[in-house]
């Protein structure tokens, strides 16, 4: 932690970017989805739930928990393939320009 | 590692706690077997819970900073997962969310998803970020991102500000809820109550800071859990043989509506629901013919009370008749409203209810679609004022390292979401116990829960039960029930041992309290660190500013504690909105501030101000309590959510000056750099 800003490979930094992105954007379409098309989906079951019942009232919630272990898993990966060399990270990108 | 060792012995110590609690709470239903009268387990069960939190404060007082400030970052992310959660979970979540489910039906999620979604922003966008940057407050963070040519500390200000109106707002609410529950349970006045709990606020936090805070918080998320748990399992296992309510709430769905179906048909709640109707029509009747209706009404109440006196010399009927005179509209204006709100209660009720199971039940297909709109807005505000609240952002400070406060959000999601999925299941349960065992009952026994939560106020009855049609018999249509006692009386109606209602009182004060505490540190911190210290005494030693914050601390809660004994019903309703000006304000400056490198002190000076302006003024222009007009609403989105005009705006404003001002100094990229490294 004590480290100067400038030593950071941008790959950490990248590879956090990507996984939040795509994070989030399944997050907003789950989210907003299964709201906005919630009277279409009221016709589907899940069980004995209307399935837009459900979504709003467990499911979603349900599903942000998921997505926060995988975001929380996902971190940690990152961050490990970053502490066993820069080497084998740099490979895996893009050079710059 | 000493830090796996120190989780243990915590995870130990609160295991033991727990086993205690159980142990008290088996002791306390034993002495309610003997005999104890009903008064006397409540007072014991506030006293000693109120007692737990006092000592965990006593144990873990301090005056260092850092332990003061941020309870010496080595709170592990699952400990500091729980404390988040009480710290999350107001009195709003633990007493009101069922009962507005409850009353509302689908409608009524829009706060579970927009509440637990937050999550999501917090732990993606800010959480790990803010950590990293590793001082005391969030107007801290803003301050240093956001810093001025030549140090001016334009943005820490804004910050400050923004932080102190919303943590403010939602204070006053949570001491509210703590008066009214310690004044329901032990019968002591409302404002006793009121200053019953801000003593044991004031021990643990004053004492202890975040520190003690933390630990407390804990303890009280326990609580609250088993508190929510025994009533929702104790329901299912009544209703169906399934013990888990988070699944057997399912099967009851279509039950429900195929009862609420007969209710809709059913002659005798046709009889009651006309008689609504023939009150709404008498109430228009005198709208229309005022003022003449106004001064006949009161004549006449004056003429029946002079009676009165002369006559029989009831005092009861004299006291009564001179009470329904001093209620009366004094003006004719004042009888317009009122008169008109009256008649629309009637209306509403002369109407079957639209199907609770069904997404945006309205009339028309547009009706339903601006019902659509305003669930989506809600859900983006609470989303986005989640991830901008300062109370629970700073909770993230404390934890030992980056990657732990990443684990430390999906650790409080979870235990939130714990109490959440249980939500909707006591909502249903309850609404299939009162359809099957209320409904239908006759007036001449009805249950005793009934008449002791009618009998606590009686002005405004938290539920009243009138034999409309005078049938005799329990109609749906004559049932009103304040959404607020749902999970209160949730014991009782299940037919659960008074020990229990104590328990759940003890709960619903345990999240009121948290979050209070969390609350009040969060002010007097950003008020003594950002404002004492990095404005006016830069120099001050660390026990100065630990002194300073205890001393604004003691004067906060007490100006907190006035006003809520003062039950001021508009800020009471500002809540909700507190999520959107905090969204609107200290949301976007976050984000941009972490994710946009080319975001300067200038643009943040401006998109603060234009979403807490476009926000606030949106709510005045459209709120009817701020002399606001309902036909001002712009797309019909409610007030309560103006943060999805407020956001935007603060966006659009923040991007569009930086663009037009200088570059961040090199001194803020290398910090952006710093924050976004590992």
């Amino acid at each position: 932690m004590n480290k100067k800003p400038g030593q950071k490979p941008p790959h950490y930094w990248r590879s956090t970017k990507r996984l939040t992105s795509t994070l989030l954007l399944f997050w907003f379409i789950l989210t907003f989805g299964s709201l906005f098309f919630a009277r279409q989906l009221s016709t589907l079951h899940f069980f004995s739930w209307p399935l837009s019942f459900y979504m709003a009232a467990q499911g979603l919630t349900l599903s942000f928990v998921l997505i926060l272990a995988v975001y929380s898993l996902g971190m940690h990966w990152i961050s490990r393939s970053k502490k066993e060399g820069d080497d084998s990270c740099r490979k895996q990108t893009i050079p710059e320009n | 590692m000493s830090q796996t060792n120190y989780s243990r012995k915590l995870t130990t110590y609160y295991l033991w706690y727990t086993a205690l609690f159980f142990v008290f709470l088996i002791s306390l239903a034993m002495l309610e077997r003997e005999g104890v009268p009903r008064s006397w387990i409540g007072y014991l069960f506030m006293f000693v819970t109120i007692v737990i939190y006092a000592g965990i404060g006593v144990l873990c007082r301090t005056s260092d900073i850092t332990e003061y400030y941020v309870a010496g970052r080595r709170v592990p992310a699952v400990f500091n997962g729980m404390a988040t959660a009480a710290d999350w979970i107001s009195a709003a979540s633990f007493l009101s969310l069922a009962g507005g489910l409850f009353l509302q039906g689908f409608d009524g999620f829009a706060y579970i998803v927009g509440w637990t979604g937050g999550f999501c922003l917090v732990a993606m966008l800010i959480a790990p970020y803010i950590r990293k940057f590793g001082q005391y407050t969030i107007p801290d963070f803003l301050g240093a991102r956001f810093s001025g040519p030549a140090g001016t500390n334009m943005v820490r200000l804004l910050a400050v500000f923004a932080t102190v109106f919303i943590s403010f707002i939602y204070v006053v609410a949570q001491i509210y809820g703590v008066g009214l529950i310690t004044s329901r349970f032990t019968g002591v006045d409302f404002s006793v109550g009121i200053f019953l709990g801000l003593a044991s606020i004031l021990v643990c936090s004053f004492l202890g800071g975040m520190r003690a805070i933390t630990w407390t918080q804990v303890a009280q998320y326990i609580i609250i859990l088993i508190a929510f748990m025994i009533p929702a399992i104790w329901l299912s296992i009544k209703h169906s043989d399934n013990p888990v309510p988070q699944i057997s709430y399912g099967a009851f769905l279509p039950q429900l509506s195929s009862l609420e179906h007969g209710f809709e048909n059913d002659p005798k709640e046709k009889e009651v629901r006309a008689i609504y109707q023939l009150r709404a029509n008498e109430f228009l009747e005198k709208i229309q013919h005022l003022p003449t209706s106004w001064e006949n009404g009161r004549t006449e109440l004056t003429k029946e009370l002079e009676k009165l006196k002369s006559e029989s010399g009831n005092l009861i009927a004299i006291k009564n008749a001179s009470r329904i005179l001093a209620s009366y509209p004094s003006t004719p204006e004042e009888a317009r409203s009122r008169w008109t709100d009256v008649r629309n209660s009637y209306l509403a009720k002369a109407q079957p209810g639209f199907s609770q199971y069904t997404p945006y039940a309205a009339k028309t297909a547009s009706e339903s679609d601006v019902k659509r709109n305003n669930f989506i807005a809600l859900v983006l505000c609470l989303m986005m004022g989640t991830a901008a609240l300062p109370h629970v952002l700073t909770r993230y400070y404390t934890t030992p390292s980056v990657t732990a406060s990443r684990d430390s959000v999906f650790w409080s999601l979870f235990f939130i979401m714990l109490l959440y999925i249980t939500i909707p299941a006591i909502a249903i349960l309850i609404k299939y116990d009162i359809y099957t065992s209320l409904v239908g009952t006759k007036f001449s026994n009805l249950p005793s829960w009934v008449t002791y939560w009618a009998n606590i106020d009686k002005l405004n009855p938290l539920i009243s039960i009138i034999d409309v049609n005078k049938d005799g018999i329990v109609q749906l249509s004559e049932i009103n029930i304040d959404g607020d006692i749902i999970v209160l009386a949730t014991p009782e109606i299940a037919g659960l041992p008074y020990v229990i209602s104590g328990l759940v009182a003890a709960g619903g004060l345990a999240a009121a309290l948290s979050t209070a505490d969390g609350l009040l540190l969060t002010i007097s911190n950003s008020l003594s660190h950002d404002i004492y210290y990095k404005m006016v005494d830069p120099s001050a030693s660390t026990q100065k500013r630990v002194t300073i914050s205890k001393l604004f601390l003691l004067v906060v809660a007490l100006f907190a504690a006035y006003i809520a004994s003062l039950k001021p019903a508009d800020i009471l309703s500002l809540v909700g909105a507190a999520f959107s000006v905090a969204a609107s304000t200290l949301f976007p400056a976050l984000v941009l501030g972490i994710f946009w490198k080319r975001t300067n002190h200038q643009g943040a000076v401006a998109g603060i101000i234009m979403g807490f302006f476009v926000c606030v003024f949106y709510m005045l222009y459209t709120h009817p309590l701020f002399g606001g007009n309902m036909q001002n609403q712009w797309w019909h989105i409610a007030p309560i959510s103006a943060g999805v005009f407020g956001v935007p705006a603060g966006f659009m404003t923040m991007a569009l000056v930086s663009l037009c001002t200088p570059k961040p100094d090199a001194k803020t990229l290398e910090l952006i750099d710093y924050l976004r490294a590992p």
